[in-house]
Formats: structure tokens, sequence, C-alpha cells
């Protein structure tokens, strides 16, 4: 079974000047936790996370009090709190070879970027489908 | 601040669970309907072992294996670490961040009577772990 059979086609992306009160409102509308950025050019340059959102909320902890946490997110940009490492996998990937690259990143999502483009995600979840649906015995 | 894992993080919970003969498949499909990304397996009211979304990923694609005729007791993570009811949040969250996981059964004597998940922290427990973190970082 290959990625593009399991991933999501629908992605939300936020950009990399973007505030991360738009990541933190748009991970808590859709229940998500990991959103691709998007440069620029229009291209995915980097995974933001719910990890990294939360690291905003240390500099709330260093003085700022609880009550200013939505104004701190609005002042941070994406950019800087973004993972830094950027993997990604194609839609002809085989599932299993994409799940290896998340236990050797040790991350929970991938993604999936043909000629460039952004084109879906493939996340631990959608992985469970496939496990719950009987399909992934087809992979071998 | 939250004072106790039950009831003030989690309360009223309907556990998701499977015995220790059930398979891959059973479980996925378990997490799947109830939208939730752990499943604790029990044999009788004991406690062996839990299975989340990431040992799908990582223990069972990554790994080719059959999700039907995978047991999960082959693929779970045995005897994991608990916490009692009344627990203090944020020691909770120390657990999990120490041992890597984001899961964590609450067990009142031998039995299971809720799961926590990293997810069931915001704010300030997670304000609190982080600014914890960053001074131990800086203090070496």
């Amino acid at each position: 079974m290959l990625v593009k059979e399991v991933m999501q086609h629908e992605v939300h992306t936020v950009g990399r000047n973007d505030r991360l009160g738009v990541a933190d409102t748009l991970m808590k509308q859709d229940r998500i936790r990991h959103l691709p950025v998007i440069d620029e050019d229009g291209l995915v340059c980097a995974v933001v996370s719910q990890r990294d959102l939360f690291r905003g909320a240390l500099l709330r902890s260093l003085g700022y009090g609880s009550s200013a946490e939505d104004r701190l997110l609005n002042q941070i940009m994406v950019k800087e709190a973004m993972s830094a490492d950027l993997y990604t996998t194609t839609p002809d990937t085989p599932i299993e070879e994409a799940a290896r690259l998340m236990l050797d990143r040790k991350i929970g999502c991938l993604p999936v970027v043909k000629d460039e483009k952004l084109v879906g995600i493939l996340t631990e979840s959608d992985l469970v489908r496939v496990v719950a649906e009987g399909n992934a015995a087809s992979t071998r | 601040m939250r004072k106790n894992i039950i009831p003030d993080v989690v309360c009223d919970q309907e556990i998701a669970i499977v015995a220790r003969g059930a398979s891959v498949q059973e479980a996925a499909r378990l997490m799947a309907d109830r939208k939730v990304s752990s499943v604790l397996v029990i044999e009788g009211s004991k406690l062996l072992g839990i299975f989340t979304v990431r040992d799908i990923a990582r223990r069972v694609v990554a790994a080719a294996l059959d999700p039907e005729s995978t047991s999960v007791e082959a693929v779970m993570s045995e005897d994991p670490d608990t916490v009692v009811p009344d627990e203090i949040p944020i020691r909770a969250l120390r657990l999990m961040q120490q041992g890597g996981y984001r899961h964590l059964p609450v067990v009142q004597g031998d039995k299971v009577v809720g799961i926590v998940s990293r997810r069931d922290f915001f704010g300030e427990e997670e304000a609190s772990l982080d600014q914890e973190t960053y001074l131990w970082e800086h203090i070496r």
C-alpha cells in the first residue's frame, strides 16, 4: 500500500510569517497536533507542532502571567518556534517506508510532497485507520 | 493549578480495553471507533500493558507485521508506569516527559480507573514543566 492511498489530501497549513496564535487556533479547532509551514515561495519548509506552541508557554511561565497567553502567541512568529528539521515523503512511497522514517526520526507526521508541492499529510492516525480496516496486509 | 488527576484532569471515562488475546487489528478498530489514541490490555482486572497509536506506526506498520494475526500482547508496552487518582498533575506530566510517552493509566489498587494523556494537560502544568526543564538546563 502506498502513501497516496492513505494520506489526507486536505491539509491545513500556516505561513512561516504567521503568528503562533493562528496555528494555535487551527490546532484547537481541528484537534490536530502538527501543521506544515509554507514559506514565501509556497513550498513546505517545516512542521510546527503542538509542542512548539507549548514552548511559547515557557515565556508565560517566566513572568508574563497566564492571562497573557493569547497575546504572547500573537507576538511570536511561526518561524521562531517551528522545528528546524523537515522530513517529507512522497505519494508513491510504501507506507512501511514512511512509518520507518517516522520511527527513525521520532516524528508523528510526514508532509507528502510531489514535484516540490505539498499534496497531503500522513499521520499516525492514518496508519491506525489502515490497520483497523484490514488493509495493511495488502502491503506485503 | 489543578489538584488531582481524577477528577480534575480526567473523569467519568469509558476506558478502551482489550483482552490479551486480541489482535492488533481489533485494538486498532477500537481506537478508530472510540477516537482514542491508546488501549489498555487487561487480563481479568489486571493491567498487562498499553498499546498506542504510535505503537501501530512503529511496531506494526514499520515492521510490516500482519495486524490480523499479530496479537496485541506481542507489540504492547508491558507493565507501563501508572499513577493513582489523587496524583498531582505536574508529577504525572513529569513522568510522561521523563519516560518519553504520552499516556499514563490511572490505577487504584489493582483496578484501572482511567487513563490520562499528554493532551489532557494544557496551560499551567505544561508551563510549569517547561519552566522546570528550562531551569534545570541552565543550572547544569
